[in-house]
């Protein structure tokens, strides 16, 4: 669903369930989506409370996805 | 009438050869024919008090230390002169790196080393170290019913969140879920 791998400059998070979806990609907050680099990547290197909870929220919307698909 | 050499020091003690009579007892008959003056007074000396009678041709021999039984050159110069510093104990190399410590106990190579300190992280370094362990807080939190796993990226901490069944992607395998089908 997600993957965190800590890279030299950032800390990426790959969010897959938005790859090649655009319906999922459009429910993600604009501070998610400036970070968003590539399809599926979000560069963090800076991590606040409400980044948190978007990144929370974007983790939950994965999780109800992959339910729907059973 | 060639020169004689003689391999053994102790037939020189006494004998009538030409080496014999060049050399005064105290003496060692050499390869080069030259006497090599080396007595026993000038053995003690240098340190070599044990047992290496070869050297030596004085009647009062040098003492031998229990710890060396095979130190004892009866053929002189040759191979057994290789061999008789192949033999030497550690023992008295270990005395000696004791006694540098005792001495000189700052100095490179001697003395316990201490424990290398860890190279200081930066404060981005450090920041980023904890993004991420943040960001595997948010992972763990969904770990059940998803299966949390290492990404196998090799060098880096990587965590991955998975499905524990696999699911189908529209528009990919034909609408079933990918099943591995080769083994290897």
């Amino acid at each position: 669903m997600a993957v965190v791998i800590l890279q030299k400059g950032y800390g990426g998070f790959y969010l897959m369930c938005i790859y090649m979806n655009d319906r999922a990609k459009k429910k993600l907050s604009p501070a998610l989506l400036k970070l968003l680099k590539g399809k599926t990547r979000l560069q963090v290197k800076t991590l606040d409370d409400g980044l948190q909870k978007d990144i929370e929220a974007a983790l939950e919307l994965g999780a109800e996805a992959y339910r729907k698909r059973g | 009438m060639p020169r004689l050499f003689f391999f053994g020091a102790r037939r020189l003690r006494g004998g009538t050869g030409e080496g014999a009579s060049r050399c005064a007892p105290e003496c060692v008959a050499s390869p080069t024919g030259k006497p090599n003056v080396r007595d026993s007074r000038e053995l003690l000396t240098l340190g070599w008090t044990d047992g290496r009678v070869g050297y030596s041709t004085s009647s009062e021999r040098p003492l031998k230390r229990p710890q060396a039984p095979r130190r004892r050159v009866t053929h002189g110069y040759g191979m057994g002169y290789l061999f008789l510093w192949r033999r030497q104990p550690r023992t008295g190399l270990l005395a000696y790196c004791k006694r540098l410590e005792a001495t000189c106990p700052d100095a490179v190579g001697f003395g316990t080393m201490t424990a290398t300190e860890k190279v200081k992280m930066n404060a981005a370094d450090a920041s980023l170290e904890s993004i991420d362990q943040d960001l595997e807080k948010l992972l763990k939190r969904h770990s059940p019913p998803f299966k949390l796993s290492c990404a196998g990226v090799r060098g880096k901490n990587s965590v991955q969140s998975t499905v524990p069944k696999s699911v189908a992607a529209p528009g990919a395998y034909g609408g079933s879920p990918w099943t591995c089908k080769w083994r290897w």
